[in-house]
């Protein structure tokens, strides 16, 4: 059942992450201002994204599958601190660009192409709209489909 | 020698910053007699303030009404804003254990 569509955003259909210097893996972009710089740490654009990703309905959680079991025994600890909403994202910021990668589970009976567009406008919106980066694309990986857990419980088998 | 108390007051004063931090180890602050001021320090002539934006505000935005607000008690320093962390609706307040 862990079936996997994963779609790309551009117009090469192709990979488009920049591998060159444009793109570090470390740290977080700046904006170099006359009066001093402004930086903006990778955490926050994963966080925007995260965000971004659970807003759009249908879809009904996010991570891999040992990222969910783990979150999910985390979330019920006392001490926990509530869901982790950076689970299923992962970004790479550059100096003026991101790329972002999510892994959703999507609600049974939706269309996965249609939840997965969804999702990527309201990522590259918001993380436009609230660090200026650009967004070069963002890869959804649809991990599973949740199905419910609303089955009727099967009748005993004596009286 | 640049006023390190007020640069923080006045950061903490911005309504569009949830508080200031002083990284994943609490290690970015200026260490003073008695206290510490989390979340501010001067590194190579520059004043930097790590703050913790709310949702909600475009952040470079954010970081230039903290400059704004920095700027007059840094002495002529250049201001450096790190938005370090987002506070997002609905999870648990940044820094809570």
């Amino acid at each position: 059942m862990a079936q996997q569509t994963t779609t790309n955003l551009g117009p090469s259909g192709g990979d488009l992450r920049p591998t060159g210097a444009d793109v570090r893996t470390t740290g977080g972009h700046s904006l170099l201002t006359s009066q001093g710089r402004t930086s903006i740490a990778d955490s926050v654009v994963e966080k925007i994204a995260g965000v971004a990703a659970r807003e759009v309905s249908g879809v009904h959680e996010m991570g891999r599958g040992a990222a969910r079991a783990f979150g999910t025994i985390k979330e019920k600890l006392p001490v926990g601190s509530g869901p982790n909403v950076t689970q299923g994202v992962s970004v790479e910021v550059g100096e003026r660009q991101a790329a972002v990668d999510i892994d959703v589970v999507v609600d049974y009976g939706v269309s996965i192409p249609d939840v997965s567009q969804a999702v990527r406008d309201n990522v590259i919106q918001r993380i436009e709209r609230m660090t200026g980066l650009e967004v070069t694309e963002v890869n959804v990986s649809v991990d599973d489909v949740y199905l419910g857990d609303d089955s009727p419980p099967e009748p005993p088998r004596v009286q | 020698m640049t006023d390190l108390e007020a640069v923080a007051a006045a950061a903490l004063g911005c309504p569009l910053i949830a508080g200031l931090t002083g990284g994943r180890f609490g290690e970015i602050a200026t260490y003073r007699p008695g206290r510490r001021l989390v979340g501010v320090r001067e590194v190579d002539g520059e004043v930097e303030v790590h703050v913790v934006a709310k949702w909600g505000t475009p952040l470079p935005e954010v970081a230039e009404v903290v400059r704004a607000a920095v700027t007059p008690h840094a002495a002529g320093l250049a201001v450096a804003v790190y938005v370090d962390d987002i506070e997002v609706p609905g999870e648990a307040p940044v820094g809570a254990p």
